[in-house]
């Protein structure tokens, strides 16, 4: 329960956290944190223009990618502290419900007809398929360490070792991280603020949402970075009381949108043929957790 | 009843049916052969139900001329085979005769009709017989009917090419089979499958596992024994596809599970074996998908993909049965047997639902179709929940069995044996990309022929396919979404021959069983998630219901004309996953198609795609052989004087032969 209201209090922030570090960065004041999901709210109150050509599948499909990210936090827990929805081997769960969402989201960009947004789906099909190697064995890895098999049981039982258990933690917060960058198009990817339809993916899918729908995914955004800065907070807070507990986990997802800002600042867009190759480097990082799972649990050598 | 009547008078039935429906009317013919079937499925039926629980029935009839006994039983195996073939025959038949009504050709709808029940029945047999000889022989009349069924379009050169390349790839796995009953009976006295239990050397055991494998993995399309299926498949009539790629392939999956069943040692070796292999085919099968264009080729290939997610969990099973954990070994098989029904389930509907696509537009080709959804909204909406339940995704019932599938990865990867924590966790990816892949498959297959615009005018406006066609996709929906919600059942019903499968055979089954509930979580998951769904919708509609809404055209960048020409096409959805796969090889060919003097007016772009294993494999091989065999043509010339010669110097042979008693 407690994971899932931090999450949704810290996914109304996130976005503008990621601004104002940006326009800090560029030596501007920017708009408050709360200005992204003001222009949310905005949104939802709107009217709403449909293309011709688009069918029934372009209007549930929003609603369908909200409905998945709301159940993948329902999974997500707070350290040992299970979340609404536990059982064993709830985070295949977690990752299948997100592909529901993401098959919504790639149908309902092809339902417009338009000559851009099948690069988009294309893109985002292929890069978000990429991702989930480096996601099972990441979790993998961790069913492998505490011997369970669900999110909260791994979480409680990691802190057993606790050294070990946070270099591997960190490792693991990298490659969730990247994970989280990836599936929102953020920017060695793709670049959130460029207008080159050629050459974009999450934002050429959505040319044709407006209004309560177009509300919807940008707020989806922001729920799935929330969702992710929550399963990286989880690998150091553990088993950990409230009191400390919680503050880390704010402070933990303040840091995650800072670093986010702050690589948008300073890196340019990897060219789009090259994403494959980084997207794949997860994979093998991934695979050096199970490789230092396996020798901290001294059955490598 | 005894099964060996029962099955006698469902023969009787089809032998009535096949002499009467040439004589019929189109409407008798219909009938008759709906009141076959159904009277087989429903005879067969009705023992299953009783042997799925573990009563198995077990019958022995001595044969005439030294032949042996002849060896019929229905365990909780086989029956479950015999009901998932029944309910697919079932909806197949339904689909199938109003399928065909389009056509209007009388010569082959009667040989279609005679040989649809006979092919229903040689499946059934397949599963009960147990002796060598009459599996032989039903598994022969399974293949030689099945081949009839697919070159129902013979006026097509494709048609008769994908029959013979079926039939001959059937021959060579027969012939396999042939061989390793044959040195069964040599080693153990009998061709009975249960034999296998009885073989006590490694080597024989490997070989004959070895010869069996090879033969049944023909027919299961296993890598690199895949060719046939994406060339029968499209070739095949719609609904003989969707049966072929949801009974007939999981026959072969049935033979290697009974071999596996009986197997006496060498667990860990061939568990490995068929894990390596099945990922093999699991990723190679779905990046083939990915990239055609014919959609029924596509979901021939998706076929081999799932057939290699069964064979993961058999791999699982048998890898657990040799490190002797009952668990992992439990887990696996019973996601195998549950991925064969699912599978059975939503390739049937995928096929149906893309053969009625075929049937209004005349074309496979996704690139020429567009924008159905508005035209066949019904069968839009199956192939969504046929594609989304293939790709895994809850709340369907794909997700199930891969569910049970991860969990015994990952009961797997604590095993303390480090080879075996790397090819599970090896596994796990394997399994997730394929998913990832599924998923780009699907959403590009249904965005292109349902979503968007027309991409090329079609000879007539497609109209939704009529309700009887309709109906068995309905029921096959319904049959997912209870194993989707109710999967405890489903599992209860397997959980017989999962025991069986992770102990080891005739040594006491007392191991409890696993629990079938637990997979309860996931059921109140998905409805929990249907439950969010609906919720968020209704929000939504409440909420934008006062709101205005306006339509335009599609954003254009700017451009406001018609923009049908410049939508997105498959190719280039898919070049990107193409580029990624070297193991594909592919052909661009630019060509020009029209000329002005020394100008080209008009350019045709292309890119073809090609299976690596017949290019480099299969091609090669048939080539070396007929170039061997054509060393030999100049025996054979058609000289009626030269054949009198071989004939002569064949007499002298024999005569200078026995006079010097060289022959005896």
């Amino acid at each position: 329960m407690i994971s899932f209201i931090l999450i949704v209090l810290v996914s109304i922030v996130f976005s503008g956290v990621i601004i104002r570090t940006k326009s800090l960065a560029s030596g501007r004041k920017g708009p408050g944190i709360l200005q992204p999901m003001k222009d949310i709210v905005r949104l939802w109150r709107k009217g709403a223009v449909y293309s011709k050509t688009t069918s029934f599948v372009f209007q549930i499909a929003p609603s369908i990618y909200f409905a998945s990210l709301i159940m993948a936090a329902l999974l997500v827990p707070f350290g040992g502290e299970k979340g609404i929805l536990s059982f064993q081997g709830d985070f295949v769960m977690f990752a299948y419900v997100l592909a529901l969402g993401k098959f919504m989201m790639i149908i309902s960009s092809l339902d417009t007809g338009s000559s851009f947004e099948g690069m988009g789906a294309s893109r985002e099909a292929l890069y978000s398929m990429l991702t989930e190697p480096a996601f099972f064995i990441l979790m993998g890895s961790f069913a492998l360490f505490t011997g369970q098999s669900s999110f909260a049981d791994i979480f409680n039982n990691l802190h057993l070792r606790s050294e070990n258990a946070y270099m591997i933690g960190i490792l693991a917060a990298f490659v969730l991280m990247f994970i989280a960058m990836i599936e929102n198009s953020r920017m060695p990817i793709d670049d959130p603020k460029t207008h080159l339809e050629l050459t974009m993916i999450h934002e050429v899918m959505i040319l044709d949402n407006s209004g309560f729908d177009l509300g919807l995914i940008l707020y989806s955004a922001q729920l799935k970075f929330a969702i992710y800065g929550a399963l990286i907070a989880n690998f150091f807070i553990t088993s950990m009381p409230f009191t400390i507990a919680i503050p880390i986990f704010l402070g933990i997802q303040v840091l995650f949108a800072f670093i986010i800002g702050l690589f948008e600042s300073f890196m340019a867009r990897f060219r789009m043929n090259h994403n494959p190759q980084f997207v794949f480097i997860l994979t093998s990082v991934a695979m050096l957790i199970f490789l230092g799972v396996l020798l901290v649990l001294g059955k490598l050598i | 009843m005894e099964l060996i009547s029962i099955i006698a008078i469902c023969f009787i039935i089809v032998l009535i049916n096949a002499l009467f429906t040439g004589l019929l009317s189109n409407k008798g013919q219909d009938i008759l052969l709906f009141l076959t079937l159904l009277t087989g499925i429903i005879l067969t039926s009705i023992p299953s139900l009783s042997a799925i629980t573990g009563y198995p029935i077990v019958e022995k009839f001595l044969l005439p001329h030294n032949l042996g006994t002849l060896n019929i039983q229905l365990d909780s195996l086989s029956a479950w085979l015999v009901l998932i073939i029944n309910f697919g025959v079932l909806q197949g038949s339904i689909y199938g005769i109003f399928y065909l009504k389009s056509y209007q050709l009388p010569t082959n709808k009667w040989i279609h009709y005679m040989t649809l029940p006979l092919f229903h029945l040689s499946m059934i047999g397949v599963c009960v017989f147990q002796q060598g000889f009459g599996f032989l022989i039903a598994w022969e009349v399974m293949s030689l009917t099945s081949m009839v069924l697919v070159m129902f379009e013979y006026q097509k050169r494709i048609s008769i090419r994908a029959a013979l390349n079926y039939l001959v790839q059937m021959h060579v796995g027969v012939l396999l089979l042939i061989s390793a009953f044959i040195l069964l009976f040599i080693n153990t006295g009998s061709s009975d499958f249960s034999n296998i239990a009885l073989l006590n050397n490694k080597h024989i055991v490997l070989v004959i596992f070895g010869l069996f494998f090879a033969g049944f993995a023909i027919k299961a399309g296993f890598v690199p024994f895949h060719t046939w299926l994406p060339i029968a498949h499209p070739a095949a009539p719609s609904h003989i596809s969707g049966m072929m790629s949801g009974l007939l392939v999981k026959l072969g999956i049935y033979g290697i599970i009974r071999v596996v069943l009986y197997l006496p040692m060498e667990y860990t070796t061939i568990g490995t074996f068929i894990l390596v292999l099945s990922l093999v085919t699991t990723l190679f099968g779905i990046a083939n998908a990915g990239l055609r264009s014919d959609f029924k080729r596509m979901l021939a290939y998706c076929t081999i993909e799932n057939i290699g997610i069964i064979g993961i969990g058999i791999g699982i099973g048998l890898i657990g049965k040799g490190i002797n954990e009952h668990l992992i070994s439990w887990l696996g098989f019973t996601a195998a047997l549950l991925h064969i029904l699912n599978h059975s389930l939503f390739k049937t509907l995928l096929f149906y639902s893309a053969g009625s696509v075929y049937r209004q537009t005349h074309s496979k080709n996704i690139e020429h179709l567009g924008g159905l959804i508005k035209f066949m909204p019904y069968t839009a909406a199956i192939f969504l929940i046929g594609g989304i339940a293939i790709c895994g995704i809850p709340p369907f019932n794909g997700f199930v069995s891969k569910f049970v599938l991860y969990k015994s990865m990952i009961a797997g990867l604590s095993y303390s044996n480090t080879e075996i924590s790397m090819l599970f966790i090896l596994s796990m990816a394997v399994l997730a990309i394929s998913g990832g892949i599924s998923i780009f498959t699907f959403t590009k297959n249904f965005g292109l022929i349902f979503l968007g615009n027309t991409r090329k005018k079609l000879e007539h406006q497609p109209k939704e396919v009529n309700w009887a066609m309709l109906l068995p996709q309905f029921i096959i929906i319904a049959a997912m979404l209870s194993i989707a919600f109710f999967p405890s059942f489903y599992i209860s019903l397997v959980s017989d021959s999962s025991n069986k499968l992770s102990t080891i055979y005739n040594i006491s089954n007392s191991i409890s069983a696993c629990s079938p509930h637990i997979l309860s979580n996931v059921a109140l998951c998905s409805a929990c998630f249907i439950l969010i769904i609906g919720l968020v919708f209704a929000i939504r509609q409440a909420l934008t219901s006062k709101l205005p809404e306006t339509t335009f055209e599609t954003w254009g960048c700017g451009y406001t004309g018609p923009a049908k020409a410049t939508q997105y096409t498959g190719r280039s959805f898919s070049e990107t996953l193409a580029k990624l796969l070297p193991i594909i090889p592919s052909q661009k060919l630019l060509e020009p198609k029209e000329r002005k003097g020394i100008y080209i007016q008009k350019l045709k772009f292309s890119i073809r795609y090609h299976d690596i294993f017949d290019v480099y494999i299969i091609e090669p091989f048939t080539n070396l052989v007929n170039r061997m065999i054509s060393l030999f043509r100049f025996i054979q010339n058609g000289q009626v004087q030269l054949y009198l010669l071989y004939g002569i110097v064949f007499l002298l042979i024999i005569l200078i032969g026995s006079f010097w008693n060289i022959i005896r």
